[in-house]
């Protein structure tokens, strides 16, 4: 354990109980590390445990094996010295739905001697201020998500957890908390967002975890994950493209026709298929590498891990595959 | 403390527990109203009407008073108990055993003011209640728990909002109460005379009533924890009025003094009795006989059962929370 790390947790393991006596194991062995400052992006397909994980994390579920710690101290029994810098987000904003906005971060304000000034402040900076003596019930979607990261501001906290925040919100509101997201890690916090949209997470996240079935099996810096995939794609452009495309699969490589273009996968780089398709004089018009994105890397990873699937942790082990290219995880 | 203050500014900021409150007031306005009404002295009509049955019967026992005598005594002397007594000697009419019974302060007066101890007791409850399970109900205690983690002090400054919570109430109501009775029965004339152990039985009833109201909060909000919704716990409530207070107690009589109902009962009136059927054979015939065996069931034994099930309710509420998952 380093002190540059935000959260850690090695072997975690949560099963929940069923009606019908068996367990259903929630989260299994899982090692996590998420560096301190930036948006980590917690990923997972739907029950993959991320938000069993986190609330393991907040001492709200006891897990039944393995050690966690926040800012180098063991939680749950440190939680108490440690929650003072921790504001939490689990699953859809909770709050007493007849008390207004102001009046619900006046409590917590008080459980944790804030000023009470700080209220308004803060209410202010999420842009609620005009509806603080609203009650609760009343607010969108949008207004309580922002109400809720309204309640973590008071803590001025180091560490944000916020877990899928944004389920249920339009695209306006779903561009609003990333900028949140975004400035709280430009301002030298460390964010940690769950969510299974994966093309949010891409436009924020600087580095990323990806579970499933509550193990961990992928982590590290995004543009690194991306880079270790192993999907390779390319367009290719051709004067012969019938004929490209059966020298492409002579060779092994996936190919299919686009309209007048081939898509090619698996070549080991565009380089390759240039170089190929001229040995038999068939010359490259036009060559666009397709980027791979997190979510095809997502997709691949989490293959049959779904909901229902089996839980063996892929063939990625029970610590899963790190990016370790140049400079590593952060 | 600071949790404490927090939870008691989130207890008196609840709309509900105050429509609660003013029904508690409602009850008591109508406990006093009853005390006053069951107190008025008979009217002048009841009283001539009184005074002419009463010289009615009166001429009739002179006329015929020797002979219904002889035989009230004939049929004491058949009676197989020795010591039955047939009060024959004071079959002569009485005017006062046809006035409208005139209460008095010492006995209905006092008694009228434990009328108010069930209301006390399932408002009170429902305020301790409805306190914890909103916040469990709504999922806020997830939202708290990520301010205030330690459970201990978080389940007892919810307990002791609950409990100094309903005080204001309750003082309030026991006071309009009390205060009310002797108001109904001091402008019917009724106070003259009364004793200073009645004054005394009447202030400490009024006291103990004060003790039902914190407590019952305190176990509305145990149970609160245990089952994390208002409704259950209240089907919990009916179900044990239904099966313990009502079923069993009937099937068998000799579990009345284990019943929260006699208990409170007893614990406000300072002791209460209680009727077993017990049947036996006695007769010198061999014939079965049934008579009701009167009980007395204790203050300190009802206060003692009360606050045992309490504070198990307590600690078992105290365990659970400490150990269970939070959604």
């Amino acid at each position: 354990m380093t002190a540059d790390l935000a959260i850690s947790t090695r072997g975690l393991r949560k099963t929940y109980r069923r009606f019908n006596l068996t367990r259903s194991v929630a989260v299994e062995g899982l090692d996590l590390d998420v560096p301190v400052g930036g948006v980590h992006g917690f990923l997972g397909p739907n029950g993959s445990g991320k938000t069993t994980t986190i609330r393991m994390l907040l001492g709200l579920i006891r897990a039944d094996e393995g050690t966690m710690r926040l800012f180098d101290q063991e939680v749950p029994r440190a939680l108490p010295q440690v929650v003072g810098r921790v504001g939490a987000i689990v699953e859809q904003p909770k709050f007493f739905p007849n008390f207004s906005g102001r009046r619900n971060l006046m409590l917590l304000a008080g459980a944790i001697h804030a000023d009470p000034s700080l209220v308004d402040v803060v209410l202010s900076d999420v842009g609620l201020a005009d509806r603080a003596k609203d009650r609760f019930r009343s607010y969108s979607l949008g207004m309580k998500q922002r109400l809720a990261i309204a309640a973590t501001l008071l803590k001025d906290p180091d560490l944000l957890i916020f877990d899928e925040p944004t389920n249920g919100l339009d695209p306006a509101g779903i561009r609003e908390i990333r900028g949140t997201m975004r400035g709280l890690a430009d301002r030298g916090k460390t964010v940690l967002v769950s969510s299974h949209i994966l093309g949010e997470v891409e436009q924020v996240a600087d580095t990323v975890s990806i579970i499933a079935r509550g193990r961990l099996l992928a982590s590290g810096r995004v543009q690194d994950l991306i880079g270790a995939s192993a999907v390779t794609t390319v367009r290719v452009g051709v004067h012969d493209p019938d004929a490209a495309a059966q020298v492409i699969a002579a060779r092994g490589w996936g190919v299919r026709r686009d309209e007048r273009m081939l898509v090619v996968d698996g070549a080991p780089a565009p380089a390759a298929i240039t170089e190929l398709l001229a040995g038999h004089r068939l010359f490259v018009d036009e060559l666009v590498p397709v980027r791979a994105d997190l979510e095809s890397v997502f997709l691949e990873l989490t293959a049959g891990q779904g909901p229902g699937s089996r839980a063996d942790g892929g063939e990625h082990g029970p610590h899963g595959r790190r990016a370790q290219p140049e400079g590593g995880a952060r | 403390m600071n949790l404490l203050r927090v939870e008691l500014a989130r207890f008196y900021a609840r709309v509900l527990l105050w429509c609660v409150a003013v029904g508690l007031f409602v009850v008591s306005g109508l406990v006093v109203f009853d005390a006053w009404h069951s107190s008025r002295p008979p009217s002048a009509a009841a009283v001539a009407e009184a005074q002419t049955f009463y010289e009615q019967q009166l001429k009739d026992f002179e006329e015929n008073g020797e002979q219904m005598v002889a035989d009230c005594k004939d049929q004491q002397s058949q009676d197989p108990d020795p010591k039955a007594d047939y009060g024959c000697d004071q079959m002569k009419p009485k005017l006062e055993y046809y006035l409208p019974y005139t209460p008095s302060f010492a006995g209905e007066g006092v008694r009228s003011l434990g009328n108010i101890s069930m209301a006390i007791l399932l408002v009170a409850g429902l305020m301790g209640t409805s306190f914890v399970a909103a916040e469990f109900a709504s999922g806020a205690i997830s939202n708290w728990l990520t301010f205030a983690p330690r459970r201990v002090p978080v389940f007892a400054s919810k307990l002791g909002a609950a409990f100094l919570g309903v005080l204001p109430a309750v003082i309030l109501a026991v006071g309009v109460t009390a205060g009310g009775i002797v108001l109904a029965y001091s402008s019917h004339g009724l106070l003259d005379g009364v004793t200073d152990a009645a004054w005394a039985g009447f202030r400490d009833t009024s006291l103990r009533l004060l003790a039902v109201g914190p407590i019952a909060a305190v176990a509305g909000a145990a149970l609160a924890f245990l089952l994390r919704h208002t409704a259950a716990v209240l089907g919990v409530v009916i179900g044990w009025a239904v099966v313990w207070e009502g079923l069993l107690r009937s099937l068998i009589p000799t579990l009345q003094p284990y019943t929260v109902v006699l208990d409170v009962t007893a614990w406000v009136q300072g002791g209460t009795t209680y009727s077993v059927e017990d049947c036996g054979v006695r007769a010198p015939d061999g014939s079965m006989t049934c008579e009701y065996v009167e009980h007395t069931l204790h203050m300190t034994q009802a206060g003692l059962q009360l606050g045992g099930l309490v504070v198990v309710l307590v600690v078992v509420a105290l365990l659970v929370f400490r150990r269970r998952d939070v959604a």
